[in-house]
């Protein structure tokens, strides 16, 4: 089951790239609406930097107790 | 009739007769009352009113116009789906103070002028804190005394930044304000307060997971989106407020993911949320403007419906914490499911309300071309996606079952129903937005559901889904709390009593020396020396004297005793009234 959901979306998330790829955006504002995938490519990396960072965070300290405060 | 009824006064007023009635009367009241005042508003045009003389000034208490309205009009819906969500709440102030919460903000965004403002931004304060207090516990006192605190200090910053604006400009009306003076600054921060700006983000996360099920629900509504009406009101444009919202963005999605009470990470997720239209309002512009009121607009609905899904946990299994749940979607399916759509509204997935409203905040961010608020800004729209739709799911609805999921069950009728109206209006709002686009205070032309938009915001998420499945083994996954800025008052507070201790202790040691030495010492000199007299008289004074000073120590060793809270709320308010009076009168 769990695998079977687990190439649905691998199947999903290449047609997102494909699409991302192929469909010229409407307005060029910045540098990297030039570069094919960047959407994909930037979803993924803020995912992976914002799990990892909250988990060192949460290492840091700032992570306490519930009665820290009593 | 009149020929316009105030649609705040009318909840305000109406809120009073809720305690005198019971059962269906109540609940049909209720209904009644706040649909009324969605009708009052929709019978109101553009225009000033109910102009009193005060003090030789105009003071305009309703201001109409369309930004204004559009504020008006999700208030007016959210206090009805709130009301219905709480209606199964039995005490009757408790319907009371919500009602007047709502009220009052709707007196702020319909304010013409600084003494209307002012007064109904006091009343949201003092009414709001009731929603916190009824959940009678221990932790819900303490926070709401650290709430009013906060409040309280905003609240003095703008009495005396509207005062220092008026010494310069000898007006009161409510129009932009900008930061050139210092009573601008003084207005900023107290706006900046109520909109959970950082550093002063930490009494949100602190006291709306502790208010009652239903109160969570109004005070994810009203404080921090009128706020942001007031800033767009006085502020946009304002540079700073870019970087503020964005930090405001950032700040929310990473603590929001460490976070392990599910209304906590809501109430994280809330600064996150103001955070674009902080940084929207920054930025300034039709178009910007247009955006932040929409976004308020779709996240008022799907927020509350966030809140009042996870209340609704919190009501059937009594526990919030992830760590304690699991498994739910088989006994909550409907909650599931209502819970999902405010997750994809708030993620901004096509088809859903947050698509239509945040990408227009995105394109006004691009027209002007800054680079690195645009970057920030998806960063945040991947994260907010990461804990809604994909962590609380796969902790608390899917996964294995804990003791505290067992006796889930979906709640009772009036909070379903609540959740369904709320959901419904998200998933219309993301298929038709030209409706919500028309009320708008300025005309645009704009349309979301482009081939390069649903692509874009799909890759963007669909590859933020793939980091989340590949990394979900290190995700935050233990109870306890985050340290947030409310640290400096919790502990700075407690340094202060320390302080206090010291100088109490050392001067109560002085004055029982001093006794010691002088009465009793002196005393007993003078009954030796003074052999005629007769020691009676002389005990009869040195005891007297000694039980007063034995009684002053007494006194101010309960003072060293009492809670600094009740030192520095009684020196704020006390403050508070005495500023109040001197900028009202001179």
């Amino acid at each position: 089951m769990e695998g079977t959901l687990r190439w649905i979306l691998y199947g999903v998330l290449a047609l997102c790239l494909v699409a991302d790829v192929v469909v010229p955006p409407e307005h060029r504002y910045f540098f990297w609406d030039r570069i094919p995938g960047f959407n994909a490519f930037y979803g993924f990396s803020a995912a992976v930097i914002i799990i990892i960072v909250a988990e060192l965070l949460a290492g840091t300290g700032l992570r306490q107790d519930e009665d820290f405060y009593e | 009739m009149p020929q316009w009824l105030h649609p705040g006064m009318v909840l305000i007023a109406g809120a009073f007769v809720v305690p005198f009635l019971r059962g269906s009367v109540r609940q049909f009241y209720l209904v009644f009352l706040t649909t009324g005042a969605l009708f009052t508003m929709t019978g109101l045009t553009e225009g000033v009113y109910g102009v009193l003389h005060i003090l030789h000034e105009e003071v305009a208490f309703t201001r109409v116009d369309k930004l204004s309205l559009v504020f008006g009009y999700v208030f007016s819906v959210a206090a009805i789906i709130a009301t219905i969500y709480s209606l199964n709440e039995e005490r009757g102030w408790h319907h009371t103070a919500a009602l007047v919460y709502a009220g009052s903000a709707i007196g702020v965004v319909f304010a013409g002028d600084f003494v209307t403002l002012f007064v109904f931004w006091e009343f949201m304060a003092f009414s709001s804190v009731f929603l916190i207090l009824l959940r009678k516990e221990e932790e819900s006192y303490n926070a709401a005394y650290r709430y009013i605190l906060v409040h309280v200090f905003g609240g003095l910053c703008l009495v005396a930044g509207f005062k220092l604006l008026f010494m310069e400009t000898h007006s009161i009306e409510f129009a932009r304000i900008g930061i050139d003076s210092l009573g601008g600054m003084l207005v900023l921060t107290g706006f900046l307060v109520n909109a959970a700006a950082l550093p002063f983000n930490a009494w949100l996360p602190d006291s709306y997971p502790r208010a009652t099920l239903g109160g969570a629900v109004f005070m994810s509504v009203f404080t921090t989106k009128s706020a942001v009406y007031a800033l767009i009101r006085g502020f946009e444009g304002t540079d700073v407020l870019i970087w503020l919202g964005i930090i405001m963005a950032v700040y929310g999605v990473l603590y929001a993911m460490m976070e392990n009470d599910i209304r906590r990470v809501m109430a994280y997720s809330i600064i996150s949320q103001v955070g674009y239209m902080v940084a929207g309002i920054g930025v300034g512009g039709e178009l910007a403007v247009n955006g932040v009121t929409a976004h308020a607009f779709s996240h008022i609905l799907y927020k509350g419906l966030l809140f009042m899904a996870a209340g609704s946990v919190l009501f059937v299994t009594g526990t919030a914490r992830m760590t304690e749940l699991g498994g739910l979607r088989t006994r909550m399916p409907i909650t599931f499911i209502l819970y999902m759509i405010g997750a994809l509204s708030i993620s901004a997935v096509p088809l859903f309300s947050g698509f239509v409203t945040k990408s227009i905040i995105f394109e006004a961010v691009a027209q002007k071309h800054l680079a690195y608020p645009y970057l920030l800004l998806m960063l945040a729209a991947a994260g907010t996606f990461l804990y809604t739709a994909l962590k609380i799911p796969y902790l608390v609805f899917l996964g294995t079952e804990k003791p505290a999921s067992r006796k889930a069950h979906d709640p009772p009728a009036n909070m379903t129903m609540a959740m369904v109206i709320a959901a419904g209006l998200c998933v219309l709002l993301g298929l038709f937005p030209q409706p919500l686009y028309g009320l708008l205070p300025h005309g645009m032309d704009f349309h979301p559901y482009t081939v390069d938009h649903i692509v874009s915001t799909l890759s963007l998420l669909g590859f933020a889904l793939l980091g989340f499945v590949l990394l979900k083994g290190r995700l935050v996954r233990i109870p306890g709390i985050n340290i947030d800025t409310d640290i400096f008052y919790r502990f700075g507070g407690r340094a202060f009593l320390w302080i206090a201790r010291k100088v109490f202790t050392t001067t109560d040691d002085f004055v029982s020396g001093l006794y010691q030495r002088v009465f009793l010492n002196g005393g007993w000199l003078v009954a030796v020396r003074s052999w005629r007299f007769d020691a009676g008289v002389i005990d009869g004074i040195v005891n007297g004297v000694a039980n007063f000073f034995v009684g002053l120590g007494q006194a101010l060793r309960r003072f060293q005793t009492g809670m600094l809270p009740d030192y520095a709320l009684s020196i704020l308010i006390g403050l508070f009234v005495i500023l109040n009076l001197f900028f009202l009168l001179f």
